[in-house]
């Protein structure tokens, strides 16, 4: 309640600017973990997050479709690139490391693609969508108030947290976690291996396809480097794991973590070392990464647990 | 493996040590054909490993035919296209390849 209220009391655009970004990014660290947790490591969510911004984007700017109609074609689209990479892949069983690399080739192609068709997409110097009517419009998702995208992030990352709610409260999660453990023996009991895999990473496609779309709409710039790629990938494992696969609210601890470690380097350090904020965001991310392999959420809520249990 | 009086430890920093100094020694041949930048090692790296996949894990020669058709692809298609769209097709002709032969190119299925 008071997230909701926060808002109305207070306006300053900087902190409600990175706060919207970490409800955008939490999003996207959100459906990566829901596949991330079953052992589906992907590192094609970068393409998924590309297709969906630019698709969303190209279709308003060359043919004026409203993004209330981008977003679903864009989450199509990212589905098709799912199902083309993800369902060879479960049908060969290709699993492990070899499904890593060949969504780390995905998500490299669609940056490439992004990059190569420069007459369209504007190649490596970005893309803006254009501005209609002067700003704010409901019919093409523009808002200029950073109150108004405060609260749409905020009930789409509810939705988000909601949807992987219901998925760990499903069949799917279950037959999904028979599968993590040992494909054979979870196909032998009568688990599609196959179909149960490739709805999760439909699923998780859709929603970072959705995801990127929002970012495209809230920054109205995007660049090949910022929105695909295995850059983007690799940030959003990282995030992910820093804040814990596990619990549900890790990937948003991770997004925030990772948000404001990077823009509290950027303000102490400012231009004077530009490129100082990675080398200490990267030594942190190995100690964590080494030190709490459950994540920092994942590791406090554990710890609680066991305090809890001794003092019973 | 420690039963047989191997210390495990010993062996996997000595392979790193050695995998380390390989891939800077490769860096510095590099350097006389591209320049230097921060991200230098982003762009390869993916690279590297794919190849390397691709090769068959393990496999020298076929990490070599792997590196020469990557090669030849992006440079070939480079010069009709794009250099973009070279990489776009070396990493479809991964993509199908690991569909076709997971084990790598050169690898015998068992």
């Amino acid at each position: 309640m008071a997230l909701i209220a926060l808002p109305l009391v207070y306006h300053d655009p900087y902190p409600l600017h990175i706060l919207v970004l970490v409800l955008v990014w939490s999003f996207l660290y959100t459906s990566w973990s829901m596949m991330g947790r079953f052992g589906l490591v992907s590192l094609g969510h970068g393409g998924f997050m590309g297709i969906g911004a630019y698709v969303t984007a190209l279709l308003w700017n060359y043919l004026h479709v409203s993004p209330w109609i981008g977003i679903p074609l864009a989450m199509l689209a990212a589905a098709i690139a799912a199902v083309l990479i993800g369902y060879p892949c479960f049908r060969f069983r290709i699993t492990g490391h070899y499904f890593a690399l060949l969504t780390l080739a995905l998500s490299a192609i669609v940056l490439q693609v992004i990059t190569a068709t420069r007459n369209v997409t504007g190649g490596s110097l970005g893309y803006t969508p254009e501005r209609y009517n002067g700003g704010s419009s409901l019919y093409a998702v523009q808002f200029l108030s950073k109150e108004t995208w405060y609260l749409i992030a905020l009930g789409l990352w509810g939705v988000a947290l909601l949807i992987r709610y219901r998925v760990e409260r499903s069949m799917l999660h279950y037959a999904l976690e028979a599968i993590a453990e040992d494909e054979d023996a979870a196909a032998a009991t009568g688990v599609h291996v196959t179909a149960e895999k490739l709805k999760i990473t439909v699923l998780s496609a859709m929603m970072t396809a959705f995801a990127g779309a929002l970012y495209c709409q809230y920054q109205m710039f995007i660049s090949p480097d910022t929105v695909s790629g295995i850059g983007v990938s690799l940030q959003m494992v990282f995030a992910a794991v820093v804040g814990g696969l596990y619990v549900p609210l890790g990937p948003t601890v991770g997004a925030a973590i990772t948000i404001l470690l990077t823009e509290t380097l950027r303000i102490w350090f400012g231009t004077a070392a530009v490129g100082w904020d990675n080398l200490v965001y990267g030594t942190l991310l190995v100690l964590f990464i080494i030190f709490l392999p459950q994540g920092l959420l994942g590791s406090v809520l554990a710890g609680l647990i066991q305090a809890r249990a001794r003092v019973r | 493996m420690p039963l047989m009086g191997v210390d495990s430890r010993r062996i996997y920093v000595i392979t790193s040590a050695i995998g380390g100094g390989l891939a800077g020694l490769a860096a510095c041949l590099l350097v006389l054909q591209y320049d230097v930048q921060p991200f230098v090692g982003l762009t390869f790296g993916p690279i590297t490993f794919l190849i390397c996949v691709l090769g068959g894990l393990g496999n020298m020669i076929g990490g070599f035919v792997a590196a020469f058709l990557f090669a030849e692809i992006i440079s070939v298609s480079g010069l009709y296209l794009d250099l973009e769209w070279g990489y776009v097709f070396a990493f479809g002709f991964f993509v199908v390849l690991m569909f076709i032969r997971p084990q790598g190119l050169l690898v015998r299925r068992s």
